[in-house]
């Protein structure tokens, strides 16, 4: 089974990043031009621009918030605490092409919710998503709704697995919030953070069918939305080539790979 | 007891894999009595063909056909992924839309996984009874591929009743000027505008450079979209969506934009839009408050006795190479495109005028319009077919169309921020750049 669906389109693929195709029927070998040729598009540049600002904004924005939830509805005394956590989490369970429609049509200038809601304080007919400078935001915002409550969920397993007697021995000490945090907290959830920020940042990298449900299934207004598995897709199956897709995908994962190794290295994940 | 060694969730999860494969297999598919299988991503159509079933039967008892909805988006993969590896599950007949038609083109000629149809439609004598430019979407190579299903010209309609109360008289509106004039006289920023225009798609954009008589490429395959016809046609058109004089806005684009549309249409947020026979259909179904209040006029032209029309999407119905029996197909083609009560059935359903030019006497297409305050719809879209662009496809034309809405987005900022100043420089320079990068895949991509 190994062989079958992994082992042979692992090589296969590998092959036809090698070869320019029509479909699989048509093909010549181009040896390394299909990279050459990916190094000097500008479109995989931004390609890889949009998503990388995507997983920026996803690791900064998304986690932070998904810690501090996870860290609030942890309280035993807060009231309804299970009522939120199923609200924060259930956006995850519609599924992103759902979220898209839903947030395709919040965004829309003039008549969507998003902009009656800026209409409140500023008179202005916001475009999310034909500015180009708006795209990615308007996209982080929404991984932010659909994602955030998933998180949480990691996070509060790691936070409820912490000693409450480590606490209580740094209350003793003295220790206040922050210092709890920093030295009782965040030791006792490090191995899921990682987890969760490796996890995170390999799922940003792979961000297709939200922005290409949200985009109307496009790269946006003057690219703005193009990602690496959207220009993948492109050049695969809108295209037909087969082999300068598969070239793209093993820059991909070789890329995924540095980042999962340069992150493991930064959060000491590697040296344990 | 019997322990299941990788524990109860495997385990579960194989009971639940053999009762539902014994279930498959005690409960094979029943074989379909079809000999034609017609593949469409358009439910209109759908629904028309499936009524004109009964009569396809009486005609031609010999034919049975099996009639399928599929998404647009999957019907493209399947059928292209079917193409490239002579896969079996292809259709004998098949609706194509105008924007993908191009990738079933991209290849060796005889690579194309659709039947040339040209001799038939020689012989036939339908080559003739068609409007021409509408087979160049459908042609590549030499040949034609399909049989086309519409011509789809394109008006301007409005708010009959707001552009009374406001004294707009449409019929001065004859060119474009004077159009521009009127829609910066009755423009409320924010409040409403004159016509609905996409700002940073191309969607608009290629309706005027269709009409200017410019296009993505021309009938040999080279790209022209950066040539002084399109030029120009974007320095006229950027100052209509972008800074004060603007007399246009749309709401983004996408299905959810267009959703919305109605709601602006009927808040009256828009005047005019830009009206393919198509979409003449949507707003009746769409929008019944709006029942008498709106109309429509031919496009105002870009000088007195040019061209008043353009063109907006399309479908061909193909017969497939893996077809077996191609007349057959090509038979129920003919009948379900060309027999009079399935047409008169379609066009009461769907406003889309067909591309045979002997059908256009037909009582039906005659017939005045209650929703668009008494017009005779049919008549007015079918005094234009005659005057459409062509439209080429080409294996490109996704490429290209994302590449023109590049340099648009560069364009309009520029002007947004330097206004006419060196506009026309940028211009070229932005349309140069992009048009090079579709000529740079271009050359690289072909395998002939």
């Amino acid at each position: 089974m190994f062989a079958i669906f992994y082992l042979y389109p692992l090589i296969k693929s590998l092959i036809l990043a090698f070869y320019i195709t029509v479909g699989p029927k048509s093909k010549i070998f181009v040896g390394f031009d299909n990279f050459r040729f990916m190094f000097h598009d500008p479109d995989f540049y931004r390609a890889v621009r949009n998503t990388v600002l995507y997983a920026l904004g996803s690791v900064f924005v998304q986690l932070p918030v998904s810690l501090g939830l996870a860290i609030l509805l942890n309280r035993s005394k807060y009231p309804g605490r299970n009522f939120f956590r199923f609200s924060f989490f259930s956006p995850y369970m519609f599924g992103s092409v759902f979220v898209a429609v839903l947030f395709g049509v919040l965004f829309v200038p003039h008549f969507g919710l998003v902009n009656k809601l800026v209409a409140f304080f500023y008179s202005v007919d916001i475009k999310w998503l034909s500015n180009p400078k708006l795209v990615l935001p308007a996209l982080i915002l929404t991984a932010l709704w659909l994602y955030a409550g998933l998180n949480m969920i990691y996070f509060l397993a790691a936070l409820q697995s912490v000693p409450k007697e480590l606490y209580e021995a740094a209350r003793v000490d003295g220790a206040n919030a922050l210092h709890q945090f920093l030295h009782v907290t965040w030791p006792g959830i490090k191995p899921v953070a990682v987890f969760v920020i490796m996890m995170s940042t390999i799922g940003s990298f792979q961000l297709f069918e939200l922005a290409w449900v949200m985009l109307d299934s496009s790269p946006g207004p003057d690219n703005a939305g193009l990602t690496i598995i959207m220009y993948l897709y492109q050049s695969g199956f809108v295209s037909g080539d087969l082999g300068y897709a598969s070239a793209i995908g093993w820059v991909l994962t070789c890329g995924l790979g540095i980042i999962s190794f340069f992150q493991m290295k930064v959060t000491g994940a590697l040296s344990k | 007891m019997i322990i299941f060694p990788f524990g109860k969730a495997p385990a579960v999860i194989l009971v639940a894999a053999l009762l539902a494969g014994g279930w498959l297999l005690l409960h094979p598919r029943g074989k379909e009595d079809a000999n034609l299988v017609l593949w469409s991503f358009a439910k209109t159509h759908i629904t028309a063909y499936n009524q004109a079933l009964p009569a396809l039967n009486h005609a031609y008892p010999d034919v049975k056909l099996s009639v399928k909805q599929i998404h647009f988006e999957a019907l493209n993969r399947r059928l292209l992924s079917s193409f490239w590896s002579d896969l079996p599950s292809q259709p004998d007949l098949v609706e194509i839309e105008i924007s993908c038609v191009g990738t079933y083109f991209k290849g060796p000629k005889e690579q194309i996984g659709f039947e040339d149809l040209k001799p038939r439609l020689v012989e036939s004598g339908m080559y003739n009874r068609i409007v021409r430019n509408r087979l160049a979407t459908w042609s590549n190579r030499g040949g034609i591929y399909g049989i086309p299903n519409d011509v789809h010209p394109v008006m301007l309609a409005y708010r009959r009743d707001i552009a009374d109360s406001l004294g707009i008289c449409v019929d001065s509106l004859y060119t474009w000027d004077r159009f521009i004039e009127a829609g910066r006289r009755f423009t409320v920023e924010g409040e409403r505008y004159m016509i609905e225009l996409n700002e940073q798609n191309v969607g608009s954009l290629e309706c005027f450079l269709f009409q200017r008589g410019g296009g993505y490429f021309d009938s040999l395959g080279n790209v022209i979209f950066d040539n002084p016809v399109a030029v120009a046609t974007m320095e006229w058109f950027v100052p209509l969506v972008t800074g004060k004089g603007r007399i246009g806005a749309d709401l983004g684009s996408g299905q959810n934009a267009a959703v919305l549309f109605y709601k602006a249409l009927e808040e009256g947020y828009y005047l005019f839009f830009i009206c393919p026979d198509w979409r003449s259909s949507f707003i009746q179904e769409y929008s019944p408050r709006l029942a008498g209040k709106m109309a429509l006029m031919p496009m105002p032209a870009f000088y007195p006795g040019g061209r008043r029309t353009s063109t907006q999407g399309g479908t061909m119905m193909a017969i497939t190479k893996a077809c077996k029996d191609k007349d057959k197909a090509w038979k129920t083609a003919l009948f379900l495109y060309t027999n009079p009560e399935g047409r008169s059935r379609s066009f009461k359903k769907t406003n889309i005028i067909p591309p045979f030019r002997d059908a256009w006497t037909e009582p039906v297409f005659h017939e005045p319009n209650a929703f668009w305050s008494g017009q005779k719809l049919g008549e007015m879209y079918i005094g234009l077919a005659d005057s459409i662009p062509p439209q080429y496809s080409n294996p490109f034309v996704v490429l290209a169309k994302g590449k023109l809405s590049q340099a648009l987005v560069s364009c309009t900022q520029y002007y947004s921020v330097n206004g006419s100043s060196g506009f026309r420089d940028h211009i070229r320079k932005a349309l140069t750049a992009s048009a090079d990068e579709v000529r740079k895949y271009q050359k690289r991509g072909l395998i002939e």
